[in-house]
């Protein structure tokens, strides 16, 4: 069954997205979202009224409530990944992200780029939703989702049959490789979920590189190795 | 204006799941006193920009899109002192800094020109500048914890410069003072102190070019009456302003 969305409270989060970009008044906001001014002026109202925006010399910004939310955003998860992920970026040139899934999608929570020339030229957006079947971690995490989820997410895939292998695959070897982007320069990124209990994984963390950068046997031991502390760390902390 | 009711009901499950931590939806309707499936739709409308998301076992935890959004906040410091550093630009006709203490530097957060001012703006924000080269440093050497104080002495090319911007903070509330960053500029500046414990939690300096006393301490008067403002504005947002409060007194714990 698919749920309904609420129109007017979409809107405003459209609004509240825009306003990352930098302050704006009523008017600029209107016409870069086509929308209504009164409806826009109604929106940040609202969102003034729970201290998400602030109003300063006619233009409206996102205000501190948004850090009071954003300090409540998985904060046991976030202090058991800080150490681990900072050893795997110390141990490999690359990228590291920690994605969660949302839905069927995935979203870097977050991630450390190498503090020296590596040639992986990548800044991940944290304020975009990939597919989980576009990218190795959403892989990663699709192996170990209920399967309601895993169908949607399948419905949604150009190719589900190839798809449904890449998953099998994902859980016989307990990690997943995909190449990423269309740069000049070819990347890949290993990925392992990190498993609750339960049997099911929400998150997922992976070091983007250079294919050749290392063996990547060796990669995918120490991707799999963090992943397992991550989790353990994670499970103890909940027992 | 009225309030978007629709929004301002799905709004209400952030501050929910902010309070009481992840919860399944049925938990989150008993709270709001909603029906399951109103309650699914406004998870879902949340859900679809990455502010919450449902974890496998059901529960709704708030999402990453909130750590995106947080990064592009402005500092607090600048919300509440925009609008009387700009309204304070305008009656001056003068540039108006605010900084932030970095010890041993000062960093600049805004700057604001007002209309028909002498002096152009120096594009300086985000720059880290040694406290006792310019005004907006000096008015914060008063919250230096002894050590930080004997360092930036020992950077200064003239102490005296240090002990003259005290003396007068002590005396007055504020300095006037030249720049030893640009040539002939005088910066009157003010620090911005916290009612709770009297640290500074930056300065507001006016610049200009070369004036007479009298134009100073006209200049000197507006200019307290700003960061009066300022600071009565820091304590109605005294929320967004705890980490700065936290780090301030945890500073002075550790020098106890």
């Amino acid at each position: 069954m698919t749920t309904q969305l609420n129109r007017t409270a979409d809107r405003a989060f459209v609004v509240l997205s825009a306003l990352a970009k930098g302050p704006a008044t009523v008017t600029e906001l209107a016409r870069e979202l086509h929308l209504n001014r009164t409806v826009v002026n109604r929106l940040l109202v609202t969102l003034q009224h729970h201290q998400l925006v602030a109003s300063i010399d006619r233009k409206y910004q996102l205000s501190s409530g948004i850090r009071h939310l954003a300090a409540g955003v998985d904060p046991e998860l976030r202090a058991h990944i800080a150490t681990p992920m900072s050893k795997l970026a110390d141990a490999n040139s690359g990228v590291i992200l920690f994605t969660v899934r949302n839905g069927i999608h995935s979203m870097v929570l977050t991630y450390l780029t190498p503090s020296s020339g590596t040639g992986v030229n990548i800044n991940p957006d944290q304020n975009v939703r990939t597919p989980l079947v576009a990218a190795a971690h959403g892989l990663a995490m699709l192996a170990h989702t209920p399967s309601s989820i895993q169908r949607k997410a399948l419905a949604e895939a150009s190719t589900p049959d190839e798809i449904t292998a890449r998953i099998e695959q994902v859980r016989r070897d307990g990690i997943a490789v995909a190449p990423v982007g269309t740069g000049l320069l070819p990347l890949q990124e290993v990925a392992a979920p990190i498993i609750h209990p339960s049997g099911f994984a929400d998150a997922a963390i992976s070091l983007i590189s250079t294919p050749d950068a290392r063996n990547e046997d060796e990669i995918k031991a120490i991707v799999l190795e963090t992943a397992g502390q991550i989790s353990e760390s994670l499970n103890q902390a909940q027992s | 204006m009225e309030v978007s009711q629709t929004t301002s009901a799905a709004l209400n499950y952030l501050e929910l799941l902010r309070e009481h931590g992840p919860h399944a939806s049925d938990d989150l309707a008993s709270f709001t006193g909603e029906a399951i499936a109103t309650a699914m739709r406004r998870l879902r409308t949340l859900e679809r920009h990455g502010l919450v998301r449902q974890r496998s076992d059901r529960k709704w935890t708030l999402g990453p899109t909130l750590l995106y959004l947080a990064s592009k906040t402005p500092e607090p410091l600048i919300e509440v002192s925009a609008e009387p550093i700009t309204r304070l630009a305008q009656q001056m006709s003068c540039t108006v800094v605010l900084a932030k203490l970095a010890p041993p530097f000062f960093e600049i957060v805004l700057e604001q020109d007002g209309r028909g001012g002498g002096l152009r703006i120096e594009h300086l924000a985000g720059v880290q500048l040694e406290l006792w080269q310019a005004p907006p440093g000096l008015a914060l050497l008063g919250s230096l914890t002894p050590e930080e104080l004997a360092e930036v002495e020992g950077r200064s090319e003239d102490p005296a410069i240090i002990a003259d911007a005290l003396q007068q903070l002590e005396q007055r509330g504020r300095i006037i003072s030249p720049s030893r960053l640009i040539q002939d500029r005088i910066g009157i500046a003010a620090p911005i102190l916290s009612e709770s414990h009297g640290a500074a939690l930056g300065s507001v300096t006016v610049s200009v070019p070369h004036e007479s006393d009298e134009h100073l301490s006209n200049i000197a008067q507006h200019l307290l009456e700003a960061v009066h403002k300022i600071e009565q504005r820091v304590t109605e947002t005294l929320p967004g302003f705890q980490p700065w409060i936290t780090r301030l007194n945890d500073r002075r714990m550790s020098e106890a």
